[in-house]
């Protein structure tokens, strides 16, 4: 292996030019698929905002429960219920629901997610938030999330100026007290958070004994596996009792296996591939045209048909090291530049670090293997 | 003494059925130890053939190929290699790896001996093979900046290097003109007779004959034998 990987080496650097382009394709391949990767997570991620804020242990849901915005409601007191199983410490009620929000300034109509929570039970971790709790004890009084896209209207620009606020949530009027941050997600570009009360004003139908979460906060002793156990098997079968990561990837799967969306970063991702995959196969069969007299004298002088493979092995291995590092050094710039642009929570995580490599590798080899086919033509007794 | 090469009763043909074509017919031909033996024909006589069947590089059809006590017919891919090892080969193209200096060239034979040198030794003996060609000052050259009789002496040197038990020469000056084909074949015999070394070459270049020991005429895959 050392000389098949020293031949390939030196064949590479021999045209630097050649190499240049090459690894210059590798990285454009390593760049578009972090990309994919990290919006694919930012988008997932702020999907499962309300849920990574909320403050909970344990959350109780019902079983046809896919995704926040359109919730099953379930018994309020099952929720109470909890209450009883050892461990539990406290146990609150979310309410959640999408309205119809009307922009006082436009009159256009946009769908917005509304949260109704008890004040002081403090269930939600929204940054701004806890400023607001008093006032949404008014009646018709909401909280509205500054990072809404402009479509709502100009909101916080009139709040900070001291002006107040008045909208239309589901043709009922409201005051806006208070500003938070949470960002646009797929479900909703806008947010507002209410006390329970003010909720049931704004969707009348709904009534307060049947409610969307139970978030359940455990004693610092009690073991989260075990008394999920507990609580599930004291619950009847219309409700589930979930972890935090649990409830997190309930709604993520629902965006990612109801929605085109997930399918639309797959294929991004598997173009990133085949465009490395182009370019590698390129330069490897290039090498192996421009080189067949050479490869069919090597055989003649008992070089295997293996140690050759592993010329082709080590030169699809060196581009990918070759690409992969600038590739990284590429993404990991404009991942800031996207998160100081968009607001998108942008991570290089070691799981996706891993991943691209992986996919780098074998955009690498499977090039590699296609190139091979020519291979089998440096057959020494054809050619002399 | 036993010989490097023994052929008896060996057919070659090409093609199937119909388009079947007879190269080599009923071959026999010994050739010992520090041998040079010049195979020549006409174009299409099976020379070549004959050349990559002895080099192990074609399987054996029909009768019996020795080449160092390997029977050559039914032989694994193993034992192929293993005479391929034994064996200095020369084309009509120099076929030097371009993005390989002459010295790492020439290295690449010395990279399969069955006990493997420190890479000092190798790069050593490499040099005092490019020596021995001729080209001491040009060992680090890339082959792109060699001649043409260079960059065959290079061949020459990669082909003897590793002390094979026997070089096969494929119209070694084809590519050559008189002066450097002449120097060339040269180089090869004297060195080559250092080493004891056989010698099969196949030519139709009449300007190189006075160095055979013996010359095989080849016509219509048929030998007949002059000496």
């Amino acid at each position: 292996m050392g000389t098949a990987f020293q031949l390939a080496w030196f064949q590479l650097r021999h045209e630097p030019r050649k190499l240049l382009a090459g690894i210059g394709g590798v990285v454009f391949a390593v760049v578009l698929c972090f990309m994919q990767l990290g919006f694919s997570d930012a988008l997932f991620d702020s999907a499962t905002a309300v849920q990574r804020r909320m403050t909970g242990d344990l959350f109780i849901v019902h079983r046809q429960s896919q995704a926040l915005w359109r919730m099953t409601p379930f018994a309020r007191r099952r929720v109470q219920q909890a209450l009883g199983v050892a461990g539990v410490e406290s146990a609150g009620s979310l309410y959640s629901g999408t309205a119809d929000w009307k922009n006082p300034w436009s009159v256009r109509r946009d769908p917005i997610l509304v949260l109704g929570i008890d004040p002081i039970a403090g269930l939600l971790e929204l940054p701004g938030l806890r400023d607001h709790l008093n006032a949404i004890k008014n009646e018709n009084a909401v909280v509205f999330d500054e990072w809404s896209r402009p479509e709502y209207g100009p909101v916080a620009a009139k709040l900070q100026a001291g002006e107040p606020v008045a909208a239309e949530v589901n043709h009922r009027r409201v005051r806006v007290e208070g500003l938070f941050q949470l960002g646009a997600s797929f479900a909703a570009n806008g947010n507002i958070v209410t006390s329970e009360v003010n909720f049931l004003r704004i969707f009348s139908h709904r009534t307060l004994s049947q409610v969307d979460v139970g978030i359940l906060k455990l004693r610092p002793s009690a073991d989260v596996g075990a008394t999920q156990k507990a609580l599930a098997n004291l619950m009847p079968a219309d409700v589930r009792v979930l972890t935090k990561e649990e409830f997190i990837d309930l709604e993520r799967s629902y965006w990612k296996d109801t929605t085109a969306i997930g399918f639309i970063f797959t294929v991004s991702l598997f173009m990133g591939f085949i465009v490395g995959v182009g370019v590698v196969y390129q330069i490897l069969y290039t090498e192996i045209m421009n080189h067949l007299p050479q490869y069919a004298t090597l055989k003649a002088m008992g070089y295997t048909h293996g140690f050759l493979l592993g010329v082709v092995g080590s030169a699809a291995v060196i581009l990918s090291l070759l690409g992969y590092v600038p590739g990284l050094v590429v993404s990991t710039g404009l991942y800031h530049l996207t998160s100081s642009v968009t607001a998108l929570p942008m991570t290089l995580g070691a799981p996706k670090l891993a991943l691209v490599f992986g996919l780098t590798l074998g955009m690498c080899l499977l090039s590699g293997a296609l190139a091979l086919r020519k291979l089998r033509a440096a057959n020494p007794a054809d050619m002399f | 003494m036993q010989p490097i090469v023994s052929i008896s009763g060996l057919h070659h043909s090409y093609g199937d059925g119909v388009a079947r074509k007879l190269i080599l017919h009923d071959i026999e031909l010994e050739i010992s130890a520090g041998e040079i033996v010049l195979i020549t024909g006409p174009s299409g006589s099976g020379k070549s053939t004959l050349l990559t069947l002895i080099g192990a590089l074609r399987s054996v059809q029909e009768g019996s190929l020795r080449v160092f006590a390997h029977e050559l017919a039914d032989a694994s891919l193993d034992i192929q290699n293993q005479v391929r090892r034994q064996i200095g080969y020369i084309f009509q193209a120099h076929n030097l790896l371009p993005f390989l200096t002459a010295c790492q060239n020439v290295e690449m034979a010395l990279r399969l001996l069955p006990e493997p040198l420190p890479a000092g030794e190798r790069k050593k003996s490499a040099h005092a093979m490019l020596a021995a060609v001729g080209l001491a000052d040009h060992a680090e050259d890339y082959p792109a900046t060699l001649s043409g009789g260079q960059k065959q002496r290079v061949a020459v040197a990669r082909a003897l290097v590793h002390r094979p038990k026997l070089v096969l020469a494929d119209e070694p000056t084809a590519a050559l003109d008189k002066h450097n084909g002449h120097v060339c074949v040269e180089l090869l015999r004297t060195l080559a007779k250092q080493q004891q070394c056989p010698i099969i070459m196949v030519t139709h270049d009449s300007r190189i004959q006075d160095i055979a020991d013996r010359i095989v005429w080849i016509e219509d895959g048929r030998l007949s034998g002059a000496n």
